[in-house]
Order: C-alpha cells, then structure tokens, then sequence
C-alpha cells in the first residue's frame, strides 16, 4: 500500500510489453511456414498479435482493476466526480490507433508486395520486357496488346478473362520454373503439368524451385488453400488466378478447399508434397512410364475411374485422398474441353 | 440498493424553457419521410447500375459484339411511364373541381398512352 | 396503473389520444398496435425467440463438429443449419432487437416525443417479420437453403431453387422491414426532438440510431439490387452472376458485401450506444468525451461503407483496390478505439455498481476488444490471404457479434426491463446468466482462433482429425452457452408476473426515459416532458433536484 501508483503503473505497463513481446515471438499459434513468404507473414502475425496482446491486456486490466477499486461500497450512495473528458487525454488516443494502423498498413504492404501481391497476374512471366515486343513481328505485338486490353503497357491492364492473385516478386522478370494448372471441381482438386502432360490428383511440386499455379474451377467457386504456405486463392469458374511461390521446406501439407462449394466442402481436401529434387525426379519419371505405358493422360485417369466403379453414393463416401481421382468420364472430359 | 427512494445525490439538469408547441400534434412529416425512402430506393438502382458498367467493363465480349443499348422504344415507353402521373394527376384534379370533361379528357389520353406502351412493349420483345 | 395516472393529468390538457387508449395487457402485443412501446416490445419478444431457434441451429452445428466425422446430421443438412443459423442470428435477431426493439422502445422516449414519427409504418415494419421469419424456418419442412448467408452463386444457383427462394423473399422482407425502421428512427431523430432539445443533447443512443439508420438506408437497397437479380438468374434463366452464361460472380460479392459490412455497423452501432448510456448510470460519472463518442459513430457509419471488399481479399480483386481496402478498414479502429477508451475512462474513478447490466456492459467492452484487434489483423491483406473463410474469422465474428452486440442486448435488456415491465429482475439469476454466458462464450469461440490459424476452413461438416480436441472444446463451450439463456429465460418470464414492482427510476438515471411512469403511460408523459439538456450529468452541482421518486409530471408542475 505504501508503493506509489506511478511506480505501480510503470511496473505494470513494463510487464505487459514484456509479455506482448514474448507471446508476439513465442506463440507457436501457426504451423510450420513451408515458404520464403510465409515466414513474412508470420512476422507480420507476430508483431500484430504483439500489439493486439498489449492492447488488450491494457483495456482489460484497466476494466478490472476499476470494477475492483472503484465499486460502490456498501452505504455509499453518492455519485463519482463529474469529469466530462480530457482533451489531451482524448487526442493521445486517438492519436495511438492511428498511429498503430497506419504502421500496419505499411508494414502489410511491404509484405504483401514482396509476397509479388502487387503482381497478381504474372505478367513479368507472360508477358515479354517491352524491348522484346518491339522486335517481334508487327502483328504478333498488336495480337499481345489487344490480349491484355487497350491501354496495356505491360503492367496491371485488366485482362478480362484472369482474375488477381498473387504474382512474381518484385523485380522477377523471368516466367516461373513450373507452371501446374490447377481446377476445383465438386469436390476434388486435380492438377495438370503442362511439361510432361501429366494429371494428379494430388499437388507433386520440387522445392526450391519457383512455382506458378494458374487455379480455375469447373462448376462452382472453391478456394485453393495450403495453411503452411499462408497462401489461399478462389478457384473461379470461366477465370483463371495465378499464385506464384517458392517452398523452402520439403513435406506433406494439405490443400483445404475454402470456399464452401457444397455438401462435401469439407471433404474436398488433398495434398501437396514438396520434393526434394532427386524424389521429384523420380515422381516425374514414374509419371512418364505411366503416360507412355497407357498412352495419353486421360485414358490414365479414365482407366482409374473404371477400376473404381462405384455407385453414385460410394463416389464420395471416402476420404479426400482418394476422391481426387475417381471422376466420371464426362468430368474429365469437360476439364479437357476447358 | 440503487432503488431505495431516499435523497440521493443524484442530480438533474432541468432546463426550464416555456414550451414551444404540443406534441400531440406534431406537424406532418410525411413529406421529409418520403425523401428519406426515396433516397434509400434510389440506391437500389445505383447498385444496379454499378452493376450493369461492372458488367460491361468486366465483359469477355469484343467491342463489336457489345450490344448496343436500345433507345428508341424504350425510351418512348419511358416517357410514357413518366407522363402518366401526371396526366392522373390532372384527371384527379378534375375530379376535386367537379369538371366530368377534364376528367374524361384526360382518362381518355391516359387509356390510349397505354395502349401505346402496350403496343410498344410487345414490339420491343418481339424483335 | 393507467387509471392512476389519470387521475394525475393536468385537467385542463388532456392529450387528444389519451381517452381511446385501451388499457395495455397481454393481448396488445398481439395486436397491430401502433404504440412505439408496445412495437419495441413486439419486438424485442419475436427477435428473441427467434434466437432461442437459431441458438437451436448453432447447437446442432456444433454437435455435429463434436467429432470429425459427418455422424450427426447428413452434410446438406448440415449446410442448412449454419445457413439459417448465420441468417436467423443477423436479420431475425441482431438487427430487430438492437434497432427494432430498442430503438423503437428508447427512441421517443429519450428524445421527449410522444411516439414515432409514423406510428402505422412502424407497426408494418414490424408485422413482415413475423411472415419472413416463418418463412424461413419452415423452408426445412421443403428444403431449407445451403449455400451459406452470403449465398455466393453459382452455388446458390445450383443448390435448390425452393429453399434459394425462401432465403431471398424472407431476406428481401426483413430488408424492406429495416428500411421503413430507418425511414422512422431517423425522422423521429431529426424532427420530433421536445422543443429545446438540441442534437448534441440527446442521449448518445440516438446518435448511434442515427448512424445506423444511415447505414441502412443506403446500404440495404443495394443487397435487395443484388437478391432481385440473384432471383432472376434462379427463377427466369438469366445469367448476371453464373459464369457458364458469361455471368460475373464477383459482381454478386460486391453488391452483397456493399451491404453486409455496413449490416456489421447495424448491428453493433446500437449497441455502442446503450453501452455509453448504461456505464454513466451505473459508474455514477458523466459518459466520458460526449461529442468524440457521438462523432465517432458517424465516422464508423461513413467508414463502414466504404470497407466491403476487405471480405474478398482472395476473390481477385485488383491490388490497389485490395489496398485501398485494408486501409480505409483499418482507419475503422480509430473511431471504435476512441470509443472504447472513452468507455473505460468512464467508469475511471466513479462508484460502480456490480449489476448485471453493469458486468455486461463490462463484458461487451472486454469481448468487443478482442474482436476489434483480431479485425484490425483480419484487414491486413497477407495476413488475411491465410485466414480468410477459417475458423479464425468464424472466432473474430462470433467476438463481435456475440461478445459484441449479443453481450450489449443483454446489458440493455437489464437496464431497461424494469422500465418496460414495470418489475425488477432478480439480481442472483442476472449474475448467474453473466457468469455462464461470459465462460461458455469464451470457452466456445477463443479456440476457433486457433484452429483457423491451424489450418481448419469454416463451414464444413468434417474435418482433419488433428482438430477433434479443440473442436470438442468449442462443443461443449455451445452447449454452456445453451444452458446459460436457460436463467434468462426464467428470470424474464417469471419476474414479468412475480417480479419486485420497479420504482419509476431504480437506476436514479437521468435521462429523459426515466423520467416517466414504469412502464410508461401510452402517451409516454402526463403533460410536457422535462427538457434534459445534459443526461450524464451525474455529480454536477449546476440544476441539482433530487429525483428520488420524481415523475415527468411532477416535473411538469414544478414547472409551470
Ligand atoms: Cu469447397
Ligand atoms: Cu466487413
């Protein structure tokens, strides 16, 4: 009772930075961050849960130390002092918030920028440096021009038919390593490799190495998701969405679809599996024996569905994994003719 | 407890001011209502109409094959639709000063606006 | 009660209407009364039964979420349920309760009128709710609609065009219900204030009604543009949002959030203004930083409509505008952060009064501040890339709606009963019901910040093994929840009929509701109303009169 309340407030406020601070960097509340970007964004995570852990324990204690301090003791029926604000009082806090969203703005861009978010259509990798246009032949750069819209001057022109995700880094000028066509149907994801012809049903991508996903959808909207790269982007029928990244952690992650899409969302789950180089060579030679012993990718996934024959109801009964790759002819056949 | 009735120091600010009017009869504020709904109505159609240029900027379709937007008859109909609250607007009028002519006159031009719209409308949906 | 106070009228004015009035009793509130009293309570009573059914849905998800595999319900029906759920919760609850119900209630009352200002279209606004309500409810004996409360097609285009229908005609209902609700509470705001009452006096309630009935006027039309094409392309074939036509479904998530962001504000505003009504009372201290709180409330109202497509961060949406968007959200914490110390600052130093509208409202600020940072983080466009459609966002809403708005009814429903029924609650029942609302809430929702950040998406039915703890959790957090209206519910019911009488002004509030009859006379005053020019003004010496037992015509006399 004898310790002043400014040197109580002073150890107080001390304590809750401390903590802000510890939880702000010991959390564990994300997993494993299998992305350069990812990382970023777990820092962008951290710093917010920091200030919002300190906001918080500052209103809270302030609520619980006045219905403490301040309740009415028994008998005392007076009123309490007749204070109707405090102008300074008011614009300091005014002035924190804005201070504090305004740096998370900025902080956010930053990430979301160096993510290639500002790039959300690749078009460093589709579309060629003006000075490579200008040597091609006259018709071809006009047949470009008009693809990307009237004004398009290489950068964010609209193009009608792509929808914005999350693009090429910043200064990246090269198309992506790997490209994989990705398209959410009800309720599989199945992914195409334009270099060898391949289809899977599960996401087999080499690490290290830079990746573009361009994600459409057949029937309904559904959102690819992969937790551990914090990356999530709406699969959009008649559009198509780049996300491009690099994995930094070989494993197994899960590709959740998150955008309800119907009865069996919630089953509409695969993998990725980040390789190692050696291993995804393996996977692709292994693809290419099959491709050459069946001759062309859809008979591939045609034999599958007639080895699974089942009814109607058995088709989705099980789990994601193996519903990624029993699909009706028609199906196939449509995510062909798209 | 805070209900007993006992002199508390619980205070009040009682203004005294002499009374301006009576609320029991409050003047009409249909009018400023109105406004109020109207406002809100209208943005039903600027959301529309967001929508619409969204459409149209968004569109896949060549500049060529856009479609044009029709004028001619529905802009006639439009008219049509715009005149005829005023033209019943004349026929009751009419009524409230007991003139049978005007009201017929103007029914009558009303009838025939709409078998004009009536027409028109079945022109602009057959072609 | 009514004969009594007849005997008090100044003999030489009576009202005109005071002589057809019936007395009220149970029947009133089944009937087309045109009293904004009797309608506040209509009201409050359908909104709130209509959240004991939506409670009902929110269980059954949750039961169904008890284990990860689909074995309690079948998966569509189990889109059926958080679909009505999120509906029933938002549109039959939330926004008639908050302000239907206590706008309706407080309004004129607080602003010295005698009643709305069109007492008949109050009175269909609240008569289409009854008809939307069962519509939508009785679309499970048919088909119930399954494509979530947003109803993003082309999924809802797809899904069943029965229960599509009854979701569009009940929302459209309770759209149009709003807007008349709105056309009412802001000409009664704007024109029916006592003579002498200036804005910047009135109770901070009517500010933030104002701000609402803003929102809702312009941002609710524009989620019925969307619904009526929505029902074109369901009914007559057209192709506006299904993309296999050459449709555009993004354009259905910006007309829709154009409204269900603001729909946010509708449903909280309120709410921040029976808070900053009920802390002076019961803290004994003047709200703090009167102007600031009423302005922020229209900046949240004015910010809130330009912040929608921070709901499509992953829908596409152009960069600059995905800025622009996190931006102008995040600006929305300045105004609500002022609020909310402002809140704080208020019950600083005054005698607090440990009821249970009192720990409510103390509650709500708690649980809305949680949902405030967790939005603050939400608005930042990489952040929100991972845990937009998760169990976070799930955690973040149910913080504001339920920590916020729900928390907030309840504290206004203890502040105002004995003023509406004329009874006191039981303090004991009251503080039970906090105490297991408060831990079953948390227990509920605070694990879905987790699990959303683990990597669990919202709105299915079966999910990844590894969640089942935390999911069981959350369970039985619901179920507490469920059990904890149970007190209320006695409580109300019970303290209507046997309940201690309330005395005019058990709170020795001094807003101008108080100085009344309780439950008010129909005319809401015998004679003029008192003019309060300051109704915070708790401890202040200036125009000091003890109002112990006072009544408005008390009042009256003493004045003239
Ligand atoms: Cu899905
Ligand atoms: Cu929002």
């Amino acid at each position: 009772m004898n310790i002043p309340t400014t040197i109580l407030t002073l150890i107080a406020g001390v304590a809750i930075t401390l903590l802000s601070l510890w939880l702000g960097q010991n959390n564990h509340l994300l997993p494993i961050a299998a992305t350069d970007n990812a990382a970023s964004v777990d820092g962008l995570f951290n710093a917010m849960l920091a200030i919002s852990v300190g906001l918080f324990c500052l209103v809270q204690g302030l609520i619980v130390i006045a219905a403490i301090k301040f309740r009415q003791r028994p008998g005392d029926e007076t009123d309490g002092p007749p204070i109707h604000g405090n102008i300074p009082l008011e614009i300091l806090w005014t002035a924190i918030p804005a201070v504090l969203v305004l740096g998370i703005s900025v902080y956010s861009f930053e990430i979301y920028n160096q993510m290639g978010g500002l790039d959300p259509m690749n078009h460093s990798g589709h579309i060629k440096p003006a000075a490579q246009i200008a040597m091609q032949p006259e018709s071809m750069t006009s047949g470009l021009l008009a693809a990307s819209g009237p004004e398009a001057s290489g950068d964010a022109a609209p193009q009608p038919n792509f929808a914005a995700g999350v693009g090429a880094k910043p200064g990246e000028m090269a198309p992506a390593d790997m490209t994989v066509k990705v398209m959410g149907l009800q309720y599989a994801w199945l992914f195409t490799y334009p270099d060898t012809g391949a289809i899977s049903g599960e996401l087999h991508i080499p690490v290290g190495k830079d990746i573009e996903l361009d994600i459409s959808a057949q029937d309904v909207l559904h959102a690819f998701w992969v937790p551990q790269f914090r990356l999530k982007q709406d699969a959009i029928p008649g559009k198509t969405t780049q996300l491009r990244f690099v994995t930094s952690v070989p494993g197994t992650y899960p590709i959740v679809c998150a955008e309800l899409c119907g009865s069996y969302h919630g089953a509409m789950r695969t993998q990725v599996i980040v390789h190692t180089p050696e291993d995804y060579e393996l996977w692709q030679q292994s693809q290419l024996a099959l491709l050459e012993g069946v001759g062309d990718p859809q008979a591939i996934a045609l034999a599958s569905v007639s080895a699974a024959s089942k009814t109607d109801s058995e088709f989705l009964e099980p789990f994601a994994e193996a519903m990624s790759m029993d699909m009706t002819p028609e199906m196939i056949h449509q995510i062909h003719a798209s | 407890m805070q209900t007993s009735a006992v002199d508390t120091e619980t205070t009040l600010n009682v203004a005294s001011t002499a009374a301006i009017a009576h609320h029991d009869e409050h003047p009409d504020f249909r009018i400023f209502g109105m406004i109020m709904f109207l406002l809100a109505e209208s943005m039903i159609f600027l959301g529309l109409f967001a929508a619409y240029l969204t459409f149209r900027a968004v569109s896949t379709l060549p500049e060529d094959q856009m479609p044009e937007l029709e004028l001619l008859l529905p802009g006639i109909n439009t008219l049509i639709l715009i005149s005829s609250s005023f033209i019943i607007h004349k026929a009751e009028d009419s009524i409230k000063e007991n003139d049978i002519q005007g009201v017929q006159k103007w029914f009558g031009i009303s009838a025939v606006l709409g078998v004009i719209f009536w027409r028109v409308s079945c022109l602009n949906t057959a072609t | 009660m009514t004969q009594a106070i007849a005997e008090n009228l100044p003999s030489s004015a009576p009202p005109p209407e005071q002589g057809h009035h019936s007395p009220t009793t149970w029947r009133t509130f089944f009937s087309f009364s045109e009293d904004h009293k009797v309608i506040g309570i209509q009201y409050l009573v359908t909104s709130f039964v209509f959240y004991l059914i939506g409670g009902a849905l929110a269980v059954g998800v949750r039961a169904e979420l008890a284990t990860p595999e689909v074995d309690f319900v079948s998966r569509e029906l189990y889109n059926q349920l958080f679909t009505v759920h999120a509906t029933v919760m938002i549109f039959l609850w939330i926004v008639p309760a908050g302000t239907g119900g206590f706008g309706n209630y407080l309004l004129p009352l607080m602003i010295g009128a005698r009643d709305m200002a069109f007492p008949k279209l109050n009175a269909v606004a609240f008569w289409m709710i009854p008809p939307a309500g069962v519509l939508l409810i009785g679309s499970f004996l048919v088909e119930a609609p399954g494509s979530g409360w947003t109803s993003y097609p082309p999924l809802s285009l797809v899904n069943g065009q029965v229960g599509e229908m009854c979701w569009i005609v009940s929302v459209l209902l309770l759209g149009t219900s709003s807007i008349l609700g709105a056309v009412n509470f802001s000409t009664t705001i704007l024109k029916m204030r006592r003579p002498g009452l200036q804005l910047t006096q009135m109770p901070l309630f009517c500010w933030a009604m104002l701000s609402a009935s803003a929102l809702i006027l312009i941002s609710t039309p524009v989620l019925a543009g969307a619904l009526i094409l929505l029902s074109f392309d369901l009914m007559l074939g057209t192709n506006f949002f299904n993309p296999a036509g050459g449709g555009e479904p993004v354009v259905y998530q910006h007309m829709f959030w154009f409204y269900s962001h603001p729909a946010v504000y509708i449903m909280i505003l309120p709410v921040f203004g029976m808070i900053s009504d009920i802390l002076p009372v019961h803290a004994r201290k003047p709200i703090f930083g009167y102007k600031a709180i009423a302005y922020s409330s229209l900046a949240i109202s004015f910010l809130g409509l330009i912040v929608w497509a921070h709901h499509m961060f992953t829908s596409g949406t152009p960069p600059w505008l995905r800025m622009f968007f996190m931006v102008a959200t995040m600006i929305i914490a300045v105004p609500t952060g002022i609020k909310v110390f402002s809140w704080v600052a208020t019950i600083w130093g005054g005698k607090i009064r440990l009821n249970s509208a009192m720990l409510f409202s103390m509650g709500f600020v708690s649980m809305f501040v949680v949902g405030g940072l967790s939005g603050v983080m939400v608005a930042s466009v990489p952040f929100d890339i991972h845990v937009h459609d998760t169990y976070f966002i799930v955690a973040h809403l149910h913080y504001v709606l339920f920590g916020g708005s729900v928390f907030g009814l309840y504290a206004g429903i203890y502040h105002w009963y004995p003023k509406m029924v004329g009874r006191m609650l039981n303090e004991t029942w009251g503080k039970i019901h906090f105490v297991l609302t408060f831990v079953g809430f948390n227990l509920c929702f605070m694990p879905m910040h987790w699990l959303g950040l683990q990597g669990m998406p919202r709105r299915v039915a079966e999910y990844d093994p590894q969640f089942a703890t935390v999911n069981l959790i959350c369970t039985i957090g619901s179920f507490l929840l469920a059990i904890s209206t149970l007190p209320f519910i006695f409580n109300a019911v019970w303290c209507w009929v046997k309940g201690e009488k309330a005395p005019n002004n058990p709170w020795n509030a001094l807003s101008l509701e108080w100085q009344t009859e309780s439950p008010p006379i129909p005319t809401n005053w015998v004679g003029e109303p008192p003019l309060i020019t300051d109704p915070y003004a708790y401890g202040t010496k200036s125009g000091r009169k003890s109002i112990g037992a006072i009544r408005g015509s008390d009042l009256w006399a003493a004045k003239s």
